[in-house]
């Protein structure tokens, strides 16, 4: 009996170490310091409103900095990103930070600088559709992409010169465009057609609080023989086409203003393309005084990607030129990288599939004299509402929350 | 009180059943025909021991078995990555040979099989605890056909010591033809050493083993390029691929084990107990050509089994315990490759960005007290058999931080009684036997924090499941036609079995389930 009650001891005491040995994943305290920009006076930034976002599990937290500057939070292992925002008479403050990991060892303390935008109104993409539709044989559509323009300003907005750019790299890897510091270069690169609306200066007018379409075809996709019935959109009121000659294969719809192409990576592409997984897109005026032919003829304006062997000429756009810029990502959250400059957009926005017949849109912040503004904060996780059905040419006449 | 009720009933039948009348000594031996297949860890109990040494106790001669079944289960009570439905053609053959100092054991199994209402689950394993597992939301018939082979080889080096080796094999097939369409490749080896060593009344054993595993799967969707897959991270948390066309997943496991064994022979007592550990571990990886670590899983498993059988002329008293406790840790990882291009050369490179130990942790702790009486006849038929059994089980897993995610737990208490008795009819023997069963849960707990990624659905089903309070009942008629003149077949056997199982007012639904099985053979 004494034997059995030591053999039993064992057992329960080899159990027990067992199961005590191990401790599950914890906790660990994590500051966020938030900062201005250079020269805005105070260093640390209070009442800044701090997103935190795991990037592998999806949680997101909501913090507020104190009037340290500081905020504090329990957080798990894993990677994170902080997104920080703050709003000012005259300037949206955005800022972010990527590829945050809590350590278990030691202390876990980040930073998010801010940049300022000015709150004045002007052009911005109303609206974008990219992810493609399905036809009724289920095989993929994509000709029914479109950007829509808006102008947010009290003004009159000369499109003329007003430049596209889809931006690379399109996949689910971090950039690779980056300074010695890891920081998103100044450059932003453009990959397949840059794009140009033609003009002497004054032609293409856009008057306040109205928008402008540029169409991958100019047609009605629901109607023309050409199209896909199961189209969400009729583009034949499209203003502009980006019809692009070189290949022979791309339909010109006529009634609609064919935008230049300044320049292409792929001499082969059919047409303009969004890749239907999301790009980031941007809306750029080149250097007063410089025509776009100049331009392109100076090689000091286009890059190879860094680290490869390849020859192919990216077509670099400083970040100061931009007019606006969306950053259009995958839909998957651990696929999601950040390849635009915080000043162009500090966030991101996304669709929830390719091929699902839905668009992303600017939210209405206000309704003036019975028109849309809409919000611009420079940070499209929150100026965006996503998956919505297309509705070009369309401005709704209520606030969205 | 009423529980109260039912464990005393339990304990005054197995009690009745000990106190049975008892006769003058005699030594029992391996019943002819089917049956000694089943009982045979009852009458020579190192064989239902892990050491393949064992194998040099089989002295009764050469004895086969061939049969072939239809099994089929539509059962409700069931975790959520697991079939509805499932039915099985199966066919097994098996033998013992004794040829001097050397005996031998070969089974080959062979098994095709359909299951329906599979849900989350595309891997083909739907009695794992691995958290990590690959699935889709379509629910579609998925098949699989099955090869096992088992070989074990005992040799007695002297009247003391045997020694044994012994291997395993499986390779199955599986697949789905439904998009997305899941192929599985799966295969597991296993060798098993083992010596025994006999002091006379005392003999003691150890024996170990190693194995490996794997499950190559590969996904592909045929039809519209709008599929999505869910990679489950434990306790229906997860992160998704999205508009796939193709993903590939494998999960590759190695494992050891060790066994220590000692029995103790008196005039009409025996005893034996096994004591063994089992360690394995198990990762998950995607990726066809770079397979890139989704998790890992450590199991370790401690496992107690004991006997002791009374001899009472041609019956047997027997009580057996059972205890085993299971501790699975699950390391949650993310891993990149990367092509890095240096201009003259290229080469791919892998990152992890995060690997979080212990993310999953469960913890798995059973144990079973029975009790069986079996009593002979003159011919060695297995004339009568009753007993009960008495289960609890604790169970438990967590999501760490759970702070930040979450827990269950379930704490049972189950019994069950039985009984079979032998009919002759003519040449026939014809064994009906019943058995009923009831777990009633005793406590349980959970908490679940809802994420964007997470889908709790799946986790109240399991959690209401564990805790259920399940009624079950079988039936089974075993018909043995046994040839004493027949030089080559032995006997042959029918036995069509059924079990029903209740889960009344759960909080999952009022839910029931059963199965049916036949199977058919001889022994030769």
């Amino acid at each position: 009996m004494k034997k059995c009650t030591i053999f039993l001891v064992i057992i329960l005491a080899g159990a027990a170490a067992l199961t005590s040995c191990e401790k599950g994943a914890q906790l660990y305290d994590v500051t966020i310091s938030a900062y201005y920009p250079e020269g805005y006076g105070d260093d640390l930034a209070s009442d800044v409103n701090i997103l935190i976002e795991n990037t592998i599990s999806g949680q997101k937290f909501n913090l507020v900095t104190n009037t340290l500057g500081t905020a504090e939070m329990a957080l798990e292992e894993g990677m994170y990103k902080i997104s920080a925002t703050k709003e000012t008479d005259d300037f949206y403050l955005n800022g972010i930070t990527e590829n945050l990991t809590v350590q278990p060892t030691g202390t876990n303390n980040w930073d998010v600088h801010l940049v300022a935008t000015s709150k004045e109104g002007g052009l911005v993409f109303k609206e974008i559709y990219y992810t493609g539709s399905k036809t009724e044989s289920g095989s993929n559509y994509y000709s029914d992409q479109f950007h829509e323009i808006y102008n947010n300003s009290d003004e009159v907005v000369y499109l003329d010169g007003l430049c596209f750019g889809l931006t690379t790299p399109l996949g689910s890897t971090e950039t690779v465009w980056v300074n010695p510091d890891g920081s998103i270069m100044d450059r932003i690169p453009c990959t397949f057609h840059v794009l140009m609306v033609p003009g002497t200066g004054q032609q293409y007018p856009l008057q306040p609080r109205t928008s402008t379409v540029l169409a991958m075809d100019a047609i009605d996709h629901k109607t023309d023989p050409l199209g896909n019935p199961l189209s969400p959109v009729n583009l034949a009121g499209a203003q502009f086409e980006a019809f692009i000659e070189a290949p022979g294969k791309d339909t010109d719809a006529p009634q609609a203003t064919n935008m230049i192409v300044m320049y292409t990576t792929s001499a082969s592409m059919v047409d303009w393309l969004h890749t239907v997984n999301g790009q980031g897109v941007i809306m750029f005026r080149l250097p007063t005084g410089l025509d776009w032919q100049t331009f392109v003829a100076n090689p000091d304006n286009f890059m190879t990607q860094p680290g490869s062997t390849s020859q192919t000429q990216y077509f670099m756009v400083h970040k100061d030129w931009v007019v606006d810029g969306v950053e259009c990502n995958r839909p998957e959250e651990d696929k999601r990288f950040k390849r635009l400059p915080t000043s162009v957009d500090a966030g991101m926005t996304w669709s929830l599939a390719s091929y699902n017949s839905k668009s992303v849109r600017r939210k209405v912040e206000k309704i003036l004299d019975g028109k849309a503004i809409y919000k611009d904060s420079n940070n499209s996780y929150n100026d965006f509402i996503n998956d919505l059905d297309p509705t070009p040419f369309e401005h709704p006449t209520t606030v969205d929350n | 009180m009423k529980n109260l009720t039912v464990l005393r009933l339990l304990i005054s039948l197995i009690m009745a059943g000990l106190a049975g009348t008892v006769s003058a000594a005699d030594t029992i031996a391996v019943p002819r025909g089917s049956r000694a297949f089943d009982i045979m860890p009852f009458v020579l109990p190192w064989t239902g021991t892990s050491n393949p040494a064992a194998l040099s106790e089989t002295n009764f001669g050469n004895i086969s078995l061939a049969q072939a079944g239809y099994t089929r289960f539509d059962d409700d009570i069931r975790m959520i990555q697991q079939p509805v439905q499932s039915s099985s053609y199966h066919a097994v053959t098996k033998g013992f040979m004794n040829l001097g100092r050397v005996s031998l054991f070969g089974s080959f199994k062979y098994s095709n099989s359909g299951y329906k209402g599979v849900n989350y689950n595309g891997t083909m394993m739907f009695d794992t605890r691995n958290p990590y597992l690959l699935g889709d939301s379509v629910s579609a018939r998925q098949s699989r056909e099955q090869f096992g082979m088992e070989g074990k080889l005992s040799y007695s080096l002297n009247d003391r010591v045997n020694i044994a080796f012994g291997a395993e094999y499986l390779s199955a097939v599986g697949a789905k033809q439904k998009d997305p369409r899941n192929k599985n490749t799966i295969s597991s080896l296993k060798v098993t050493p083992g010596i025994t060593y006999d002091l006379g009344k005392t003999k003691v054993g150890l024996s170990g083993s190693v194995y490996t595993t794997s499950n190559e799967m590969s996904y592909k969707v045929e039809g519209n390029w709008n599929q999505d897959l869910f990679v489950f991270l434990g306790l229906g948390y997860f992160r998704q691929e999205i508009n796939i066309s193709s993903y590939s997943q494998w999960y590759t496991g190695n494992g050891f084990a060790g066994a220590l064994q000692a029995s103790r022979e008196g005039d009409d007592l025996y005893m034996i107990a096994e004591v063994s550990y089992d360690h394995y571990t198990e990762e998950a990886r995607s990726g066809s050509s770079f397979r890139l670590i989704d998790g890992i899983i450590e199991t370790d498993d401690i496992s107690l089994s004991g006997m002791l059988r009374l001899e009472r002329g041609h019956a047997f008293h027997i009580l057996t315990v059972k205890g085993s406790l299971k501790a699975v840790s699950g390391d949650e990882i993310l891993q990149r490759s990367y092509k890095i291009n240096k201009g003259t050369y290229t080469y791919d490179s892998l990152a992890t960005v995060s690997w979080i130990e212990n993310k999953q942790m469960i913890t798995d702790l059973g144990g079973e007290l029975k009790y069986t009486r079996m009593v002979y006849d003159n011919d060695y038929n297995v004339d009568l058999e009753f007993g009960g059994a008495l289960r609890v089980g604790y169970y438990s897993t967590e999501h760490f931080p759970v702070q930040s995610y979450g827990f269950y737990n379930t704490f049972n208490l189950g019994g069950s009684l039985f009984a079979r008795k032998l009919l002759k009819g003519g040449r026939l023997l014809i064994t009906p036997g019943l058995e009923a069963g009831y777990r009633m849960n005793l406590g349980s707990d959970i908490s679940y924090i809802v994420q964007t990624l997470s889908i709790p659905a799946m986790v109240y089903h399991d959690y209401y499941i564990a805790k259920a309070n399940i009624i079950s009942a079988s039936a089974s008629v075993r018909i043995e036609m046994p040839f004493s003149q027949n030089k080559f077949i032995k006997s042959l056997f029918l036995i069509p079995q059924g079990r029903y199982a209740a889960a009344p007012g759960s909080e999952a639904g009022d839910l029931s389930g059963y199965m049916i099985d036949v199977v058919a053979g001889l022994t030769f």
